[in-house]
């Protein structure tokens, strides 16, 4: 798997977000986006996942292009923002009714994936009533919970514990080694020196490698 | 068992009400034919004493056919039974039928916009797919009022009688050549609730593409519905065709509150201008919804703004 950013250019209402970004993601790698808020991170990744669309430029998986349109690429788990979920749900069922959708995970891998973010005690739990670091690892388990080939995070360590995050760093370093692409985004630097083989940093709509 | 009730709490809840609606049209049905037997009774008597004193043809002629037990009583009629459940109750609810519909259709779509399920739903789903998921959500009440109605004709056919010949001024709304065929009648009636009912579906759609809190949601597509309606009967039936043309009576049809009355008698529009008016308005909303929902990076925009 390979992902190809090419004079990537987005705006929103004439203000320019992101300008002319050439980017390359690779199998087996752990790159990390950093840069201050509001400096396009969320919309980069929003673009990457399809749920935006480009002004200008491409991006390609694996030479094709996904994010024209409306389709959307289906080897992406992502965690973009805010864990949106049904409030009146509880956390499993929620992940329940989000794997009906593409119907590759089972009960074992969400059930799975709430172990990796130390949320299996309260999986029963209505969403509303979860804490900001609960929703978060829900979140976190939603994108993970597929086994898909690319991972994307955005802020996930926020609001989580200590050894929570370190459980999860450890998770993501083993979807390295299986060769998955992850890309996670975080203002905070040492989260990102930490785990990441590459980082990114933003600034003015411009990237650069760190 | 639980779950299902818990989940479908409104819908039953309206339709239990349906139920002591349709109870009700059956008393008023066994009170006015009670009436009608009791009157003709007093007819019967009154005509034994005084037969030789009356002296009008048609009068004479109606006592002896009341005498000679050769009379129908017109309330057993099968279309008298339902013209009177529209006057005395059906009808009262022509102006909230749309709001039932809204308040048991847009609770569990409009969750997927407040709460932003729709951002995770989208990362794994086709877009073309989720609106078309999304709209037959909507429409998985689109059979209530149908069945509702459907209710209560079978009540109305309890211990009816079907002859359109013998209704004597019924005063009737509907073409005879239409009363001759009930199950058509029924079939046309029942499939002219089912169009706007998805017709008021399709407005909800549009009003939930901005409004994403349920409450406002619900009476943001009520006023559209009472706005719309407020300009059909100004500007087309009292304006246009009253004023300009000259001729109210055929602006009558541009009437999408009129849920129930399904006028097509031989004064008002016919079966054609009825079903044409209806399927217009479906198309409409159909565009108009199409243009609410053709962008997927607006909704996503729209609903990320909601906490």
């Amino acid at each position: 798997m390979e992902i190809v950013v090419k004079n990537l250019m987005k705006e929103f209402k004439n203000i320019i977000i992101l300008n002319d970004v050439n980017l390359k993601f690779l199998d087996g790698n752990i790159y990390g986006l950093h840069g201050r808020n509001g400096s396009g991170k969320s919309v980069f990744l929003k673009l990457l996942c399809g749920l935006y669309l480009p002004t200008s430029g491409t991006i390609l998986y694996d030479n094709k292009i996904y994010n024209f349109k409306n389709d959307f690429p289906p080897f992406v788990g992502a965690l973009i923002e805010r864990p949106s979920f049904f409030a009146d749900m509880s956390g499993y069922d929620n992940l329940k009714l989000l794997a009906s959708i593409k119907k590759v995970a089972d009960d074992n891998q969400i059930l799975e994936a709430m172990k990796v973010v130390n949320l299996l005690d309260q999986k029963d739990k209505i969403f509303n009533k979860y804490s900001l670091g609960m929703k978060q690892k829900l979140g976190i388990a939603q994108a993970i919970m597929e086994n898909q080939k690319v991972i994307i995070l955005d802020e996930p360590f926020n609001g989580i514990e200590d050894i929570s995050v370190k459980k999860i760093k450890k998770y993501l370093l083993k979807l390295k080694e299986q060769g998955k692409i992850v890309i996670l985004s975080s203002h905070i630097i040492d989260d990102l020196n930490e785990i990441c083989d590459k980082i990114y940093y933003f600034d003015n709509g411009y990237v650069v490698e760190k | 068992m639980k779950k299902v009730f818990r989940k479908n709490l409104l819908v039953i809840i309206f339709l239990l009400l349906g139920f002591v609606v349709a109870g009700q049209i059956f008393f008023i049905n066994n009170k006015n034919i009670t009436s009608e037997i009791k009157i003709i009774e007093k007819t019967k008597k009154y005509c034994i004493n005084n037969i030789e004193n009356i002296t009008q043809d048609e009068a004479k002629q109606s006592c002896e056919k009341i005498m000679n037990n050769d009379y129908v009583i017109q309330s057993q009629n099968f279309y008298v039974k339902f013209a009177s459940s529209y006057l005395d109750v059906i009808g009262y609810f022509n102006i909230v039928a749309s709001l039932i519909i809204f308040i048991v259709s847009i609770y569990k779509v409009v969750n997927v916009f407040k709460d932003r399920v729709v951002i995770s739903v989208l990362e794994r789903e086709k877009y073309s797919h989720f609106i078309r998921k999304l709209i037959f959500k909507m429409y998985r009440y689109c059979w209530f009022w149908v069945a509702i109605m459907l209710l209560i004709f079978g009540v109305c056919m309890i211990n009816s009688t079907f002859d359109s010949e013998t209704l004597i001024n019924s005063g009737m709304s509907w073409k005879k050549s239409l009363m001759d065929n009930v199950p058509m009648f029924i079939f046309l009636y029942l499939l002219n609730i089912l169009i706007f009912t998805i017709f008021y579906l399709n407005i909800a759609l549009i009003a939930i593409r901005k409004q994403h809190n349920y409450f406002l949601a619900v009476i943001k597509s009520f006023l559209i519905i009472i706005g719309i309606e407020i300009f059909l009967e100004i500007v087309v039936q009292s304006i246009f065709f009253g004023k300009i043309l000259g001729n109210y009576d055929a602006g009558l049809v541009f009437n999408i509150m009129n849920l129930f009355s399904f006028n097509v008698d031989e004064y008002s529009h016919g079966l054609v201008s009825l079903f044409s008016f209806n399927c217009i308005c479906l198309l409409i909303s159909y565009l108009v919804m199409y243009m609410a929902y053709h962008n997927k990076e607006k909704l996503i925009i729209d609903c990320e703004k909601n906490n």
